[in-house]
């Protein structure tokens, strides 16, 4: 009886203490990384004046006044 | 750092299809694919109103939600772009999509679907900017030129604003201030009604 409750208490602590060894599996997805938009094009030719292709700030005030562009309140003051 | 986002004033709109147009040709989208598209409503109807849909790049974009391969990403500016090397073409996105943005070109006498295909805010895809290949599975890389969507430059009405999310939400803004209404024509109101026991305004 006492042999019994040992082994069945070796076995439960076994099995609860199972998942502790196993390994952290992850999935990585095959997804190419991308490059930033601020990095500029390969396409010099149809590259907008006004900014420098590398920059990031460069790249963010171009495109907030090219979006102003948009705003013809801006034209009509 | 910007939000890159669309709004349509419906007000402004008149259905000439040019961000359509400007959309196909920029990008060389194939027959059976439209990026965009005008969607009138109460066609015919004194009053219809249309508005230029496509993907609105969501923030919590379903798409990426539902895709079993994980080919969505999200780009800094807030863009949802996809890999076409991972897609399968197996249209889950296009079932989770309230706007009807995924698209997918058949091909074949059995309409054998392709990859999927979407508005990418003109950010092209994961291939270096401006490359061919880039061109070839995703269409032009207006952003890394220093410019915006060409459907929202080549509206001639500036229905369509595309842009900087705080910027196109301030030139929205002005333009409901100025003319006095509008800002109820395309939005909750719009898609869902009124709640009961309130009064048109």
């Amino acid at each position: 009886m006492r042999r019994g409750s040992v082994a069945f208490s070796v076995l439960a602590i076994a099995l609860s203490l199972a998942a502790c060894g196993e390994r952290v599996q992850t999935v990585n997805s095959p997804k190419k990384a991308d490059a930033k938009s601020w990095q500029g094009s390969e396409n010099a030719a149809y590259m907008a004046a006004g900014w420098n292709a590398g920059d990031r700030t460069s790249w963010e005030n171009q495109i907030h006044t090219r979006n102003q562009s948009q705003n013809e309140y801006n034209k009509v003051k | 750092m910007a939000r890159m986002k669309f709004i349509c004033d419906a007000e402004r709109c008149i259905e000439c299809n040019g961000c359509v147009t400007a959309c196909k040709a920029e990008h060389d989208v194939p027959w059976g694919v439209n990026r965009r598209r005008v969607v009138t409503l109460n066609d015919g109807v004194p009053g219809e109103k249309s508005i230029s849909v496509a993907c609105m790049h969501c923030s919590d974009a379903p798409c990426m939600a539902v895709c079993p391969v994980d080919c969505f990403y999200r780009t800094d500016e807030g863009v949802v772009l996809h890999d076409k090397d991972v897609c399968i073409g197996c249209g889950y996105c296009s079932y989770a999509c309230p706007f009807g943005a995924p698209q997918f070109p058949t091909n074949g006498n059995f309409g054998l679907r392709g990859k999927m295909d979407k508005c990418t805010f003109c950010a092209g895809g994961p291939e270096a900017n401006g490359s061919e290949a880039e061109f070839e599975k995703y269409g032009r890389n207006r952003l890394a030129e220093g410019k915006l969507p060409a459907c929202a430059e080549m509206c001639s009405t500036k229905a369509l604003l595309g842009g900087d999310g705080d910027v196109v939400a301030d030139i929205f803004r002005t333009r409901v201030l100025n003319r006095g209404k509008g800002s109820e024509v395309w939005g909750w109101g719009t898609a869902y009604g009124k709640p009961s026991g309130t009064t048109k305004s």
